[in-house]
């Protein structure tokens, strides 16, 4: 028998898996990562949208309708619905991580969503206060 | 006739394919029976050329995860019941290299777990080597780090995390788990020696919270949330020196 000397370990051959592009199919929770990813889109482009609408607004409401009277439009609302879709996603599961990272002791992560949902709620109602009564 | 399960294992022996195989055996069922006493079963009885790692048999040393339908699990605590009467797939740990048929090669996860310094680290060095002095801790302190210190470096959170998989060089859950461990012991002080490494480019940041190294773990060491509270922490550090100008 041919004697080897232990403690020279020769360098192994090892096999690496690619992952494949469609990795994110493969497993429901990869997949609902991607979309939350993908709801990120729809965040930013409610955020242009919002600023399209200020800038048009800081110059009178003549220039205002008719720069946004696009918003009007059928497909325009369409948009708006899968955005809103989206962003709900999209905020259910921050406020459920914000959950776990700041659901420390003596706090709980349950505690500290629902503490998140009520901002959300409070805040939007004022707004809307703010908006119909002013 | 005795009941039987079918276990189907990935093959690789590097001296001799260049590619992965499958094999499958029939091998008993018995409903206390884990899914490593049923490789055990095969390697005595069927093929003792089958390679996979293993050791405590009690979910206590790490070393036997592997992936069983496609979800990284422990297979010494992960019992043939679950499955029966359907079958059960048995591949190596993703997002590993492969040496031989189940076992991985884990030399990236070892170095990284060195680089994060899991010891504790005092400013003033001669403390470390100084067995006189007491370091009393109460118990609200330690159980600031306490659900840390449970990890076993199975590394089944590498298996499941997506991010280490398509960059291999991200630090990944275990090792940022272990620095979260020391930073939040009151008897450590080597946070900002740690951030070095936490907070580099391969560092917390590449973590994109997809959460499934939380939802392998077996020990509920939680890696996402402590990735996610060192990111706080981290920029909580970066906007104070930023304000003190340091930045
Ligand atoms: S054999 Fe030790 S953890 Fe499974």
């Amino acid at each position: 028998m041919k004697h080897t000397d232990n403690s020279i370990t020769e360098p192994t051959k090892t096999y690496r898996r690619i992952m494949p592009n469609t990795w994110w199919l493969k497993k429901g929770s990869y997949t609902l990562f991607m979309l939350r990813e993908l709801s990120s889109v729809f965040v930013a482009i409610y955020a242009i949208f919002l600023l399209i609408r200020l800038c048009a607004l800081s110059q009178g409401a003549e220039i205002y309708n008719s720069k946004t009277a696009i918003f009007n439009s059928g497909w325009m609302i369409a948009l708006h619905a899968v955005m809103w879709v989206f962003i709900m996603y999209h905020m259910i599961t921050w406020f459920k991580i914000s959950g776990r990272i700041f659901g420390k002791k003596p706090l709980s992560p349950g505690l500290v969503t629902i503490a998140n949902y009520i901002v959300w709620v409070v805040v939007s109602v004022v707004l809307f206060l703010i908006i119909t009564k002013g | 006739m005795a009941e039987e399960i079918k276990i189907t294992v990935t093959r690789y022996n590097p001296d001799k394919e260049a590619e992965l195989k499958t094999q499958t055996f029939t091998i008993p069922y018995h409903n206390d029976w884990s899914i490593l006493d049923g490789l055990n079963y095969i390697k005595a009885e069927l093929d003792g050329t089958l390679t996979y790692r293993w050791s405590c048999r009690m979910a206590v040393c790490g070393s036997c995860g592997m992936m069983v339908n496609g979800t990284p699990r422990l297979t010494c605590s992960t019992y043939l019941n679950e499955f029966y009467p359907g079958e059960i797939t048995i591949e190596p740990l993703a997002n590993f290299p492969i040496i031989r048929d189940l076992v991985v090669d884990l030399t990236d996860f070892m170095d990284k777990l060195k680089e994060v310094k899991p010891w504790i680290i005092r400013k003033n060095k001669s403390d470390e080597n100084d067995t006189s002095k007491e370091y009393i801790q109460t118990t609200a302190q330690m159980d600031k780090y306490y659900q840390q210190t449970l990890c076993i470096n199975c590394t089944l959170c590498y298996a499941a995390c997506p991010v280490y998989g398509l960059h291999p060089d991200f630090i990944g859950p275990a090792v940022i788990a272990l620095g979260y461990r020391y930073n939040n012991d009151s008897r450590d002080q080597g946070k900002d020696e740690r951030r070095k490494f936490l907070a580099s480019e391969d560092g917390v940041w590449k973590c994109t919270v997809v959460g499934d190294c939380t939802e392998v773990c077996p020990k509920h060491v939680d890696p996402s949330a402590v990735i996610q509270r060192t990111k706080v922490d981290n920029a909580t550090n970066w906007f104070f020196s930023f304000l003190k100008g340091k930045k």
